[in-house]
């Protein structure tokens, strides 16, 4: 099975793989070889993958699409980043800035919430992501 | 004969249009490998999604998503995509012989077209002739985005959807290499399915959340991205163009400075010769 990820930056994976783990946006979603045709939109969160030989690939990607088909899987996202890439102290800073700013921000204004709850999201992907391990989405 | 003066001052005027000819070049390669690089990195992207789209497309039925409707395409809009500035050799003129090419001999048998024009040049010249300009985006170029894109796309789906557009073409230059570039026509509107390998029937998409969901996500987005590759390329191919055009400018200028100096050195020659003929002449005559 192929994988291929690609960003407006460019391609980041392409490569063979046995098992590709994403992060939809109903939930994970794990795809074997031999996988039916899927189309579906992908959230925040950690995309893995088990490539044929070697270690678990991750990637922190932000939004987009993931289409099954023909045993290749491409993930097509704004934007997706290594863990390696992950500045960790910019994502620390920015996730106590919006945890204050949630606190402060008035309840009524849904937009201006539902905005830094992404962002909340964002950073704390990239900090799951960069320890290598699946962010905890709260419910 | 001119005289050497005036040979001078024509060599002079001659070196000075070469070093701006020859700046513009150095600035058109500067911006050239910039532009080319932001085309490159925004290829494999636009054209995995518009994969996906064909994909998607090929098994949806028309009635699934406004932007996939097919209709006889009567009232339709070209986008073309010219630059702001001149001195760049055939780009322009490219765009704007396809664009009447197209108008002349409409071969989709339209009933209304109109003009969406991007980049002055474009403006001017379809302005002079009268032809229908629907609509003029004017400063996307010096520093092209995905939002200024999305406006452009924002507007043909609205008039899609609501039936004052059956169609969007493009018109733009496609960037192959610093020194070439084609001119394209591509469909954009309505989406068009891709056709099926060896005529087998497609698996049915599993779509999550929703076929709905996914299809009002997806295909908006996908002609925004498109036309914000197409902003990159046209930028690319223009930088190209312009380089080429200012490097042939440059060394015509030099043949031309080469030419008119063994003009000047023959006259001068030719002066000095004629001096002496009559100093000469003097000196025989008093003898």
């Amino acid at each position: 099975m192929h994988l291929r990820v690609v960003t407006p930056k460019g391609a980041k994976v392409d490569a063979q793989v046995a098992e590709v783990t994403i992060p939809g946006e109903m939930g994970d979603l794990g795809v074997l070889p031999g996988h039916r045709a899927l189309l579906t939109s992908v959230g925040i969160g950690a995309l893995s993958w088990k490539p044929v030989q070697g270690e678990i690939g991750w990637l922190a990607i932000n939004g987009g699409y993931a289409e099954v088909a023909d045993d290749e899987v491409v993930v097509i996202t704004e934007t997706a980043e290594r863990p390696a890439e992950i500045d960790v102290q910019r994502a620390e800073a920015a996730q106590s800035r919006v945890t204050a700013e949630l606190r402060a921000v008035d309840a009524a204004r849904g937009e201006e919430v539902a905005r830094l709850q992404q962002a909340l999201r964002r950073a704390e992907n990239r900090l799951a992501v960069a320890k290598r391990t699946k962010p905890v989405i709260p419910a | 004969m001119p005289s050497l003066k005036d040979i001078r001052k024509r060599i002079g005027s001659v070196k000075n249009t070469q070093q701006i000819t020859k700046a513009m070049k150095m600035v058109a390669a500067a911006r050239l490998r910039k532009a080319q690089e932001a085309t490159e990195t925004a290829r494999p992207y636009s054209y995995r999604l518009r994969d996906v789209i064909a994909q998607l497309a090929a098994r949806a039925d028309f009635s699934d998503h406004p932007l996939l409707e097919q209709r006889e395409p009567k009232r339709v809009h070209l986008l073309i995509m010219t630059s702001d500035r001149g001195l760049c050799g055939g780009f322009n003129a490219g765009i704007n012989r396809a664009t009447e090419r197209y108008l002349r001999e409409n071969p989709r048998g339209h009933e209304e077209v109109t003009l969406d024009v991007v980049g002055r040049k474009g403006h001017e010249y379809f302005k002079r002739r009268e032809t229908p300009i629907g609509s003029y985006h004017r400063e996307i170029l010096n520093n092209v985005t995905l939002e200024s894109a999305s406006d452009i796309a924002e507007k043909a789906i609205v008039s899609f959807v609501e039936g004052d557009l059956d169609a969007l073409y493009v018109v733009y230059n496609e960037f192959k290499s610093a020194i070439s570039q084609e001119v394209v026509i591509e469909q954009l509107l309505p989406v068009a399915p891709a056709v099926p390998e060896g005529g087998g029937e497609l698996a049915e998409f599993i779509y999550e959340p929703s076929k709905e969901q996914v299809m009002d996500a997806v295909l908006p987005r996908h002609i925004t991205v498109q036309i914000y590759r197409m902003l990159l390329e046209s930028v690319a191919s223009e930088m190209g163009a312009r380089m080429s055009a200012m490097d042939s400018a440059t060394k015509n200028a030099g043949e031309l400075i080469d030419r008119l100096t063994l003009q000047y050195n023959r006259a001068r020659q030719a002066n000095i010769t004629k001096e002496l003929m009559e100093i000469i002449g003097g000196a025989e005559a008093l003898s």
